[in-house]
């Protein structure tokens, strides 16, 4: 799949210097997503995907013109760069418009490792799981948290693919996760919700279910509490 | 110009068996209720800055999503390739969600249908009128917001619109398309003098095509009311602070109808027991003067629809009579939850999401006081009349706006313009304590962009002059 990316974005911007741009770039990107929030116990939403979306800039000069599609077919592509090289014609001169004077080659380009592919044995199942559990904590960590928003957990991974008129052309992949719960606390005065996220590019980063969970509670009593000191602050502002 | 048949016939040639061939796979867990989304978006936007244009951009969005229901349950899967193969394998990973043996049934699809009372019918939609056109709008504009005032010393302006195409069809029976036009153009100015800097800002569109940058809303009258904003600012003095009574001017301040009370009528947060105003059927909201509705069906405004994004036809529904809390605002799936009507209010923000409730047209029906009036009868207070904008919490009912445009009234006056001014309340509360209602009920010029849940999507909001008791009012005086 990666190598059709790149021959796609090489295609885009050898097409858009045959169609008169002086230079241009073009960036894809490849979103697999998996998502699923857990409310009350029960899964509520489960949603998966993948997802490709290709932006192009096109300098004609110092004049620029930009197009993005989330349709990589051949024909919608060669009309999106045609028309696109057309913009940039009618956009204004500008002195900072332009890709920088000297671009890096591929070979330039670091492996930062955002990949980790543990992920890749985190079962359906299990990241449910986690979903669960984050709610769980936050929902068992106080009797005042009475009703939820949920728990989520959410996974991606995606390819980036980078080409541009200098020769540049190149790729990287990242993965990363999150795990969220927003629970909801009532007290005769009300009610209010907060929420604790954990994101991390490697699984092993990720706080554990139950710390997320135990901190979104805190933070929801935390608004609760406050709500009831200003309220204090008010009263015996009035007796003076 | 307008096509008897849906794009995805014509163009992407979908066929009514490719449809249930994809329900049916959507189902083959035993899923209550499955729908499919086919959407084509295609924008333009332009920006021109520092008197240039500096960029003019299109976009192209093609997808189709697919949702099962299962009790309580979503399972949702989404392809920006409509290629069979992969619909098919969405409508299966979307299946997912539900695990009876049995079928879900599903009634057969019907012949696709249009509404026939089109309530943004154009002649020629923006997408399909050239960029030079666009970029003379814009350039307008630049040069009417200088020649306003010299002091005006940058000019913001950008143009988007939008074409829409959607295709919805359930396993209910229901196969349904629409084309939605949008176009919108802001202006945004700042104003320099003596080293103080003040911005302002204004915008204006619909459904409709370029043709609506005529008449009242032409560049010119956009970009000046801009300026104005600016201008007027750098003389603004500092805010009053703390409890007073408060005028919200009409039109575009009913932002804060829809953040404090619209939010929490939608019925998903209602039916989970999360809103502050959940449970509040037949109670009193708001004092007797106030009316509060959504409607989607007027034609050309910015968040009126035909269809919903599940296919049902828009509606005006009363959120609140008089005073009384009458219902909330309905999705498919909380309709079936909460066994109450649907509403019309199934929106997403594209093929890739999942709809949830959310508002279209929100406003507040007119009274009977004249403005003047109204005004008149504030012996010391704000006037606010432009908003920024404002966030709520929808579960405590706080909410916070910041008014870009106010003044102080001062016996019964109009004086001084205040600035950075902002205005905090509870969202179940401020109504009560609304004593006066002007009979000048206006919607706003057709800006509105409304998030929630990470999606965005078009709304308008309207009010006429109204009167609040009190309200606090978080200054900036030292």
């Amino acid at each position: 799949m990666t190598e059709d990316l790149k021959n796609t974005a090489d295609y885009v911007v050898r097409r858009a210097k045959a169609k008169g741009a002086t230079d241009a770039d073009t960036f894809i990107r490849e979103d697999e997503n998996f998502e699923v929030t857990v409310r009350m116990g029960e899964v509520e939403i489960l949603k998966e995907s993948v997802s490709r979306n290709l932006r192009l800039r096109i300098y004609a000069g110092k004049r620029t013109a930009t197009s993005q599609t989330s349709d990589l077919s051949l024909a919608v592509l060669d009309a999106l760069v045609d028309e696109t090289v057309e913009m940039a014609q009618l956009t204004s001169e500008d002195e900072s418009g332009g890709l920088p004077e000297t671009t890096a080659s591929a070979s330039d380009v670091p492996d930062l490792q955002l990949v980790d592919k543990t992920w890749d044995d985190f079962t359906p199942e299990q990241r449910i799981d986690w979903a669960r559990r984050a709610e769980a904590a936050a929902m068992k960590a106080d009797s005042r948290i009475t009703n939820s928003e949920g728990g989520s957990f959410n996974y991606e991974r995606s390819r980036t693919v980078l080409a541009n008129t200098r020769g540049f052309l190149s790729e990287y992949e990242g993965t990363g996760g999150y795990v969220v719960a927003t629970p909801v606390a009532r007290s005769t005065e009300g009610m209010q919700r907060d929420y604790w996220v954990s994101v991390a590019r490697f699984r092993a980063e990720l706080e554990s279910p139950e710390s997320v969970g135990t901190r979104a509670a805190s933070r929801t009593l935390r608004r609760l509490e406050l709500g009831r000191s200003e309220r204090a602050k008010r009263l015996s502002s009035s007796i003076h | 110009m307008e096509s008897n048949k849906s794009i995805f016939f014509e163009n992407y040639g979908v066929t009514t068996q490719d449809l249930e061939s994809y329900l049916d796979a959507a189902l083959e867990r035993g899923g209550d209720y499955a729908d499919i989304y086919f959407e084509r978006k295609i924008n333009y936007s332009i920006v021109l800055e520092e008197q240039i244009i500096k960029t003019a951009t299109k976009a192209v969005n093609v997808g189709v999503g697919i949702r099962v229901l299962s009790g309580e349950k979503t399972g949702y899967a989404y392809s920006d390739d409509l290629d069979r193969k992969q619909i098919l394998k969405a409508a299966r990973t979307a299946a997912f969600i539900a695990s009876s043996a049995s079928d879900g049934g599903r009634i057969g699809i019907p012949a696709p249908t249009v509404n026939e009372n089109n309530l943004y019918s154009v002649q020629l939609l923006s997408t399909d009128i050239g960029v030079q056109q666009k970029i003379a709008l814009l350039k307008e504009a630049d040069q009417a917001a200088r020649a306003f005032d010299p002091r005006i010393s940058q000019v913001q302006a950008s143009y988007i619109d939008e074409t829409k195409h959607v295709l919805i069809v359930s396993s209910s029976g229901r196969c349904v398309w629409d084309v939605q036009p949008l176009v919108r153009m802001n202006v945004s100015c700042i104003a320099e003098e003596n080293g103080k800097r003040q911005s302002g800002y204004q915008g204006g569109g619909g459904r409709r095509s370029l043709d609506i940058f005529s008449d009242d809303l032409n560049p010119g009258a956009i970009a000046r009311e801009s300026a104005r904003q600016a201008v007027l600012q750098l003389n603004a003095i500092d805010a009053p602070a703390g409890p007073m009574e408060v005028v919200l001017g009409n039109g575009w301040p009913g932002i804060l109808l829809h953040e404090a009370i619209g939010h929490g009528l939608e019925a998903d947060f209602n039916r989970k027991q999360t809103s502050a105003f959940s449970g509040l059927i037949g109670k009193t909201v708001a004092s007797e003067l106030c009316t509060v509705v959504d409607d989607g069906t007027i034609p050309f405004r910015r968040g009126s629809l035909n269809i919903d994004d599940e296919g049902n036809p828009t509606k005006n529904t009363v959120l609140i009579e008089k005073g009384v809390l009458q219902g909330y605002l309905q999705d498919h799936l909380s309709s079936k939850l909460m066994k109450a009507p649907v509403t019309g209010n199934g929106r997403r923000q594209g093929y890739d999401n999942i709809p949830i409730p959310r508002m279209t047209n929100t406003f507040m029906m007119a009274g009977e006081s004249a403005p003047e009036d109204i005004i008149r009868s504030v012996k010391k207070g704000l006037y606010a009349v432009h908003f920024g904008g404002g966030q709520v919490d929808i579960t405590s009912g706080k909410f916070v706006f910041s008014a870009s445009e106010a003044y102080l009234i001062e016996d019964g006056r109009i004086t001084a313009p205040v600035k950075g001014a902002t205005l905090i309340g509870d969202g179940p509360t401020v109504l009560r304590e609304v004593t006066m209602v002007g009979s000048d009920l206006k919607l706003d010029q057709g800006v509105g962009i409304c998030g929630k849940e990470g999606q965005t999507v078009p709304v308008s909001v309207g009010l006429p002059t109204i009167k609040i008791r009190e309200m606090t009012v978080g200054g900036t005086e030292k």
